[in-house]
């Protein structure tokens, strides 16, 4: 896809979708996408063990497959490494919960185009109705501890939903394997100077996509990993 | 005497399966010398604990069992801190490793759909050609 139906310029953008265990959603998700009319999606299934891969491929989509579990942040570099192998100027990543809506993304790309930004973050906290009270202390915590520990301060920094531009994503090194790496993206953001804003996102939670979300313990284990990267 | 016994014995049941180890290949010589040097180290500090004192009360520590134990808590986090490296590191690598993986066996699956459909359309072009020949062949039987 380069030009989708309600856009007026031609871009190359390539949607890039992590996903492990999501068979219940990944489907819809990737077929929200089609509608909007981006053709060019890559879905890093991350080990799954249930119908992912296969119901991810039955859209068309490239899907990579992961051969050991290897968390978000090595699934969405390994979707970033091969849009950028391919013919791409935009790159948008989107969580495979379904927790996005892909109509959103033309409007996440317009303002990177109008406002000439390296990074666009969608993010869920500047309107954040409808988001679980212990949703939004876990985010407002986490964008405090990426303030402390990378000095760059975002409302949401555990956003899924971003766009790179080319540049930006060839700039970008993320190393950090698992959720954590929202935050890294931040400091890489930071440390190469690439320009970014916020843009407010809607989101659906569901219950499945509740149940999977980060929990305490995880939030903990993220932090640790945090700082022993920075002590290491 | 029953303590430096104790830690003799300690230090060389260690001190056998490094070499049982090295014998194995599981260990490299340099791990092995480091090793051994530990060992033998504690050995040696047990029988020499009383001289211990002498240096404890120099750094500003009252007892020679503390020297031990703030030497041993130090010893530990070096191990700590090198098996988080050599943690990181592998686990970089194993990531690195499956990206390949993942991203050469799309560019592959890519390429041979580019190169069945080439094929294809190769195949198409060459029927049709045949067919025009075919034509043009019956065609001029009958002229």
């Amino acid at each position: 896809m380069t030009n989708p139906y309600s856009m007026n310029w031609a871009k190359s953008v390539w949607i890039v979708i992590p996903a492990y265990n999501e068979a219940l959603r990944i489907r819809q998700v990737i077929e929200n996408c089609q509608k909007r009319g981006f053709s060019q999606i890559v879905v890093t299934d991350d080990c799954s063990t249930d119908d992912t891969f296969a119901l991810a491929k039955s859209t068309g989509a490239v899907v990579l497959h992961h051969s050991i579990n290897r968390g978000a942040g090595a699934a969405t570099k390994t979707g970033i490494d091969y849009a950028l192998s391919q013919n791409v100027d935009y790159i948008v990543t989107i969580d495979a919960d379904g927790q996005h809506d892909p109509a959103e993304i033309e409007k996440l790309i317009e303002k990177a185009e109008k406002l000439k930004k390296d990074v666009i973050i969608g993010s869920r906290l500047i309107d954040s109705k409808g988001m679980p009270l212990i949703r939004l202390l876990y985010n407002r915590i986490g964008s405090l501890i990426t303030y402390l520990l990378y000095g760059i301060y975002v409302r949401d920094s555990q956003s899924g939903f971003k766009v790179f531009s080319k540049n930006a994503a060839q700039k970008i090194k993320i190393k950090f394997d698992r959720f954590e790496f929202c935050s890294e993206v931040l400091y890489e953001i930071r440390r190469n100077r690439l320009s970014f804003c916020e843009i407010p996102i809607s989101v659906i939670y569901t219950k499945e996509s509740l149940a999977k979300g980060q929990s305490f313990q995880n939030g903990v284990k993220m932090v640790y990993r945090m700082i022993m990267r920075l002590l290491v | 005497m029953i303590f430096q016994i104790i830690v003799s014995i300690i230090a060389i049941i260690f001190f056998l399966k490094t070499i049982v180890q090295l014998f194995q290949g599981k260990i490299t010589r340099i791990q092995f010398f480091f090793w051994s040097v530990v060992w033998c180290s504690l050995t040696l500090a047990s029988y020499l604990f009383a001289e211990f004192g002498k240096y404890a009360t120099y750094i500003g520590i009252a007892r020679p069992v503390d020297v031990l134990i703030y030497t041993s808590i130090i010893f530990f986090f070096i191990v700590a801190y090198k098996m988080q490296m050599k943690f990181e590191q592998l686990s970089g690598q194993i990531t690195q490793l499956v990206r390949e993986q993942a991203l050469q066996h799309a560019h592959k699956s890519n390429n041979s759909a580019n190169q069945q459909s080439h094929q294809q359309s190769h195949q198409q072009l060459h029927q049709q050609s045949n067919k025009q020949m075919s034509e043009h062949n019956s065609r001029k039987k009958r002229e």
